[in-house]
């Protein structure tokens, strides 16, 4: 298989205009079962038309199932995962270990994603993943070729980088200073939801304060922000192509469908022409 | 075992028997930074001889591991356990999971306790790890008690709780404080206290850890929690000086013991002293961890 574009969309529409732009497959957030703010999420019915759309064009569609539920509610996460499947979809992008062990050993037949909040970091994490049973993982931002072409040749699993993505001061899936600053644990749809907590709901963004910074006797810095560095993979692709990443994935479900066209458009541009002058890369 | 009250040190310098003496058993070396001056997990010599100490003053010895290691650590991590096991050590703390897999892998039979931020959320995750040689977890911090019950209860393995001390809340990429202008160098930098303020909210930076500014207190709730089944109590002192180890140590060795006696110990005087900033009591009554809730769910808005 050759890389592909996964990109971002918050609704049929958006779903449609990433197609159009030569995306190769999608990836939605579900309703109250996706980290993110609620309008970058689907309803089911949204999500079964967007795989309805995706079959008919021989397009794929991955669904971010992310937020760590409270246990209680493991029964109701496991029967959502199950009806999004039933609608088609490709993939799961899962972020709690325990539970991607729980629905691979009851015989869980769909692809399995290792959410970036699982903070994979090291050889060793993929292979804990691998064991656990995932068809991918999703890396941080930022992670070099190398690892990636380390990894490609130790282990069987799909690779997904964000080519588009904002650099965190944390790593992801090591961080929950949202939910301590701020959180609203209350039940909707018949489930806790986690409002504030990175990991389990939407974070709730408390670190982008601003900040005085002091030591036990003078102040250091005033108005200080965390900085958060936009990532680009635009112009470097190559070296991602050929460590052998398997999907190129555009960060933001959130984002208007218009500038998701266009984020699509320019690296499927820049993947052609890589095909173009390299000949060698394998490229769908 | 009545209870077991531990705590963590970092260096050899600070295995004082004073500042010990109410622990029962201590998670020896710095997890997060590999530049932490005189960090036990980086000289084996060191830490084999801060393990029979340790032993000798009649406690567990527990080595802890790099909490968030590239591929290019995972070596060292294998010879940091390897020197532990043959040290004596009681258990080894894995916060990673790919560090968890390794040791079962390259170690098999060791004891391996998963530290919190392993990402235990749920009794799955629990008892995947226990089929992995996991002999104790601390769930994640962002759950609530009911959680943490849940998973006691479900994955049959032993639960260790924090109950005081400054609770982890995200590794940083690269040293937050080398970014800062005017603090100190590494690796003077986190050995002082550096205080990140907005609105009533604090944060300690600790370099490549962020903690919460105020420090965990559960003192008000240990009879909950021995109620409760739990034996297993952590006071988080990484970043702290031996006089905190001793008086935080000492102070809840006693409530612990009264508490099992039928007493309700609530006096926190001495532990407010340790921390200017005052109490929370992180995610354990499902409210904002920086959220302080008294004896009687006297809510006291953080």
């Amino acid at each position: 298989m050759g890389i592909k574009i996964l990109a971002p969309a918050y609704s049929y529409e958006g779903c449609l205009a990433a197609f159009k732009a030569g995306a190769h497959g999608v990836y939605l957030g579900a309703k109250n079962m996706s980290r993110g703010a609620a309008g970058s999420a689907v309803t089911d019915r949204e999500m079964a038309r967007c795989a309805s759309l995706a079959a008919s064009l021989g397009k794929i569609i991955h669904v971010a199932v992310n937020v760590i539920p409270d246990q209680r509610d493991a029964g109701l996460f496991v029967k959502s995962c199950r009806r999004y499947a039933s609608f088609g979809v490709h993939g799961l992008i899962l972020n709690d270990f325990g539970l991607i062990r729980m629905l691979v050993s009851s015989g869980y037949d769909i692809p399995i994603y290792a959410s970036v909040g699982c903070g994979i970091a090291n050889d060793a994490d993929v292979e804990f993943f691998v064991l656990a049973g995932v068809a991918g993982i999703v890396l941080q931002p930022g992670t070099p070729p190398e690892f990636i072409n380390n990894i490609r040749r130790k282990f069987c699993v799909k690779i997904e980088v964000f080519s588009e993505a904002l650099m965190e001061p944390f790593m992801f899936g090591s961080c929950w200073l949202g939910s301590y600053l701020k959180m609203n644990r209350k039940n909707v749809a018949g489930k806790v939801c986690f409002f504030g907590s990175a990991k389990r709901g939407g974070c709730s963004r408390g670190c982008r304060a601003r900040w005085e910074i002091a030591g036990d006797n003078s102040v250091l810095v005033q108005d200080y922000e965390f900085s958060f560095v936009p990532l680009s993979l635009s112009g470097s692709l190559k070296d991602y192509v050929g460590a052998g990443v398997d999907f190129i994935k555009i960060q933001g479900r959130g984002l208007p469908p218009g500038v998701v066209a266009g984020l699509v458009e320019k690296y499927s541009a820049e993947l052609e022409e890589l095909q173009r002058g390299e000949g060698q890369w394998n490229l769908s | 075992m009545e209870f077991e009250l531990n705590t963590q040190v970092s260096t050899y310098n600070e295995l004082t028997k004073e500042s010990l003496e109410y622990f029962s058993a201590v998670y020896l070396g710095h997890p997060y930074c590999r530049r932490f001056g005189d960090n036990l997990l980086e000289n084996p010599r060191e830490l084999k001889q801060a393990v029979s100490l340790v032993k000798e003053m009649g406690k567990k010895a527990y080595v802890t591991t790099f909490a968030a290691p590239g591929s290019e650590e995972l070596e060292d991590v294998l010879r940091i356990v390897e020197a532990a096991l043959h040290a004596g050590a009681d258990a080894i703390e894995a916060n990673n999971l790919g560090v968890i897999g390794l040791i079962s892998r390259e170690f098999p039979g060791a004891p391996v306790h998963s530290g919190g931020l392993a990402n235990v959320y749920t009794s799955y995750g629990a008892e995947y790890l226990a089929g992995m040689g996991v002999k104790r977890v601390t769930p994640h911090y962002e759950l609530s008690l009911e959680e943490v019950s849940q998973i006691r209860d479900s994955a049959g393995v032993e639960v260790e709780v924090l109950v005081h001390g400054k609770m982890p809340l995200g590794i940083t990429r690269e040293c937050f404080l080398l970014t800062i202008p005017g603090a100190l160098p590494c690796p003077a930098a986190c050995r002082v206290p550096y205080w990140l303020r907005s609105r009533d909210w604090v944060l300690k930076s600790a370099g490549t850890i962020m903690l919460s500014g105020r420090d965990v207190c559960m003192m008000e709730h240990l009879s909950r929690l021995l109620g409760d089944g739990y034996r297993v109590f952590r006071i988080e002192a990484a970043f702290e000086d031996s006089e905190y180890r001793k008086v935080a140590g000492r102070i809840y060795a006693a409530a612990l013991r009264e508490c099992l006696a039928g007493g309700r110990p609530v006096d926190l005087t001495a532990l407010v002293e340790l921390n200017g900033n005052g109490f929370c009591n992180g995610y354990y009554f499902g409210r904002s961890g920086r959220e302080y809730v008294g004896y009687g769910g006297a809510h006291i808005a953080g």
